[in-house]
């Protein structure tokens, strides 16, 4: 299977072969292999290294066009069922004047992603569409709007698709010392099938191998956040950042999910409602390299989870993770005249993460060097 | 705590009408607009610092550069690099990607909104290979999104 899935990628880039040496075709391509500490992110600890490799074909047939191809294999070591595909392919359109007051920006997207057998579950298509706007007025003050929707289907059950929509506008404004204030603030709405309770108010719960989509209800989730970020330099070769969000659900009465050991695999990972506070810093001191490092701060509350080790509802509640994450980053790119461009780096990362339930008290830490070539 | 239900309501308000107010205090005022100060990517550096070369590192003014050639010459190389997030002006494009390049950066501040489903944690750049391996972002669920 895995050979199969390499000769489809070489099939694809080969039927593109006549264009690559076309002015209007830009390719990226990467490696990567890394190592982390803990690669479910949870009490498990349980550690494995990987490598990706990475293929990125864009195409602009017209100035304000660009047609793009994506194909992307990562294999794991120890878990070997998490190695995976993904593949797809996009648009974007900008039919504005570079030096235009108004910039429309428009885009679509559609990925599809194979895992192996052990985590065939888990294979999903996910499709976006996007319209943003952003605009100027004299040169210190920017402001954008922008519309999203998003689909994302699962193949082997329905239970855990989801669809959303996002809508957003945001102001940066240029102030004394330059100093830059931006400020966010957006609306979302996201569909998704929870636990019917007058079901599992009275049966327990009966493992994943017994559940139907007779025992789903869909629900919605309504979405708010607000985000503002300082940004400045630092003299003439270090730059900084703060930024604060705080989202919310402003529906009192969510619905329940089944719980997932697999941190970053579940459904629900990114459905969470609280604050957050980062902070990167970027700098050029060290001569032709790029150095970023950043510290963060997370308060999340996921959704009422009816874990694989409980079986009544009432004992479901939600999940509540207090996280800091540092990382430092460093990469040396190297501009040819030739109009090739090739950038190693090296990217290290730190993650502490206290939960109300001990299945997700952890910590992490990982690395991983690679290597991009782009033409 | 939740914030109360119509303060974002007031605050997408105030900032569509912020703008149409200073646009009107700003009417008639003639800057040179692309050398002024603005960091829509939040990196804190100036988004107009020249970077002929696009390897993501400002051209220092102070120093004699070996800069890609002008297109006032034959040597022009072609290439672009839509993640360098400077303004590399002092070339002018010749081919499509290189005019797309252009017309990007004038749309960088429509990255992936902060507070979004997609967005994650949105922290870290990532190592900038993949999208599919867990530790460089952009992954939630099994997804993985551009």
């Amino acid at each position: 299977m895995q050979s199969a899935l390499y000769m489809r990628l070489f099939i694809v880039i080969m039927l593109f072969s006549p264009v690559l040496s076309n002015a209007n075709v830009a390719s990226e391509f990467g490696v990567n292999s890394g190592y982390t500490q803990n690669l479910i992110k949870d009490s498990s600890d349980i550690d494995d290294s990987y490598y990706t490799m990475s293929e990125k074909l864009r195409y602009h047939p017209l100035s304000f066009v660009e047609f793009n191809l994506l194909g992307e294999y990562t294999h794991y070591d120890s878990i070997t069922g998490l190695s995976n595909f993904l593949g797809g392919g996009g648009f974007t359109l900008i039919p504005t004047k570079a030096d235009a007051d108004i910039a429309l920006h428009i885009s679509g997207n559609f990925n599809t992603q194979r895992y192996r057998e052990a985590f065939k579950g888990f294979n999903n298509n996910n499709a976006d569409v996007s319209v943003g706007i952003q605009s100027k007025f004299g040169s210190w003050v920017h402001h954008r709007a922008g519309f999203l929707l998003n689909s994302t289907s699962y193949l082997d059950s329905k239970r855990f698709d989801q669809k959303s929509y996002e809508i957003f506008v945001g102001i940066n404004v240029v102030c004394p010392w330059e100093n830059s204030l931006d400020l966010e603030v957006g609306h979302g709405g996201l569909k998704y099938n929870s636990i019917r309770e007058d079901i599992f108010g009275v049966l327990p719960n009966p493992g994943e191998d017994e559940l139907n989509d007779t025992m789903f209800v869909e629900r919605n989730i309504n979405s708010f956040y607000i985000s503002p970020k300082v940004s400045r330099p630092l003299g003439t070769k270090t730059g900084i950042n703060i930024a604060f969000t705080r989202r919310y659900f402003a529906d009192t009465d969510i619905g329940y999910v089944f719980g997932s050991s697999n941190e970053n695999l579940s459904p629900w990972a990114s459905l969470w409602e609280g604050n957050s506070i980062t902070s990167t810093v970027k700098t050029f001191l060290i001569p032709t390299f790029i150095a970023t490092s950043g510290i963060g701060y997370w308060e999340k509350r996921y959704l009422k989870t009816l874990e694989k080790d409980q079986y009544y509802l009432n004992q479901a509640e939600a999940r509540v993770d207090y996280q800091s994450r540092f990382f430092l980053k460093l990469q040396r790119p190297f501009s040819m005249r030739s109009g090739y461009f090739i950038e190693p780096s090296i990217y290290m990362e730190y993650t502490n993460n206290e939960s109300s339930k001990d299945l997700y008290d952890y910590s992490d830490w990982s690395i991983s060097l690679g290597i991009v070539f782009k033409k | 705590m939740n914030l109360p239900g119509k303060l974002p309501v007031i605050l997408t308000a105030i900032l569509f009408m912020t703008p149409l107010m200073m646009s009107i205090a700003l009417a008639g005022t003639s800057e040179n607009q692309e050398n002024s100060f603005v960091d829509l990517d939040g990196d804190g550096f100036n988004d107009n610092a020249i970077d002929n070369n696009a390897d993501g590192i400002p051209d220092d003014p102070n120093e004699q550069i070996d800069t890609v050639p002008s297109d006032d010459s034959s040597e022009s190389t072609g290439f672009v690099n839509f993640d360098a997030g400077f303004s590399n002006s002092q070339v002018t494009p010749h081919t499509n990607s290189e005019k797309f390049a252009r017309l990007s950066f004038t749309t960088r501040a429509l990255g992936t909104n902060r507070g979004g489903f997609g967005a994650g944690d949105d922290f870290g750049p990532g190592n900038g290979i993949g999208i599919g391996a867990i530790s460089a972002g952009g992954c939630s669920g099994g997804v993985c999104r551009p």
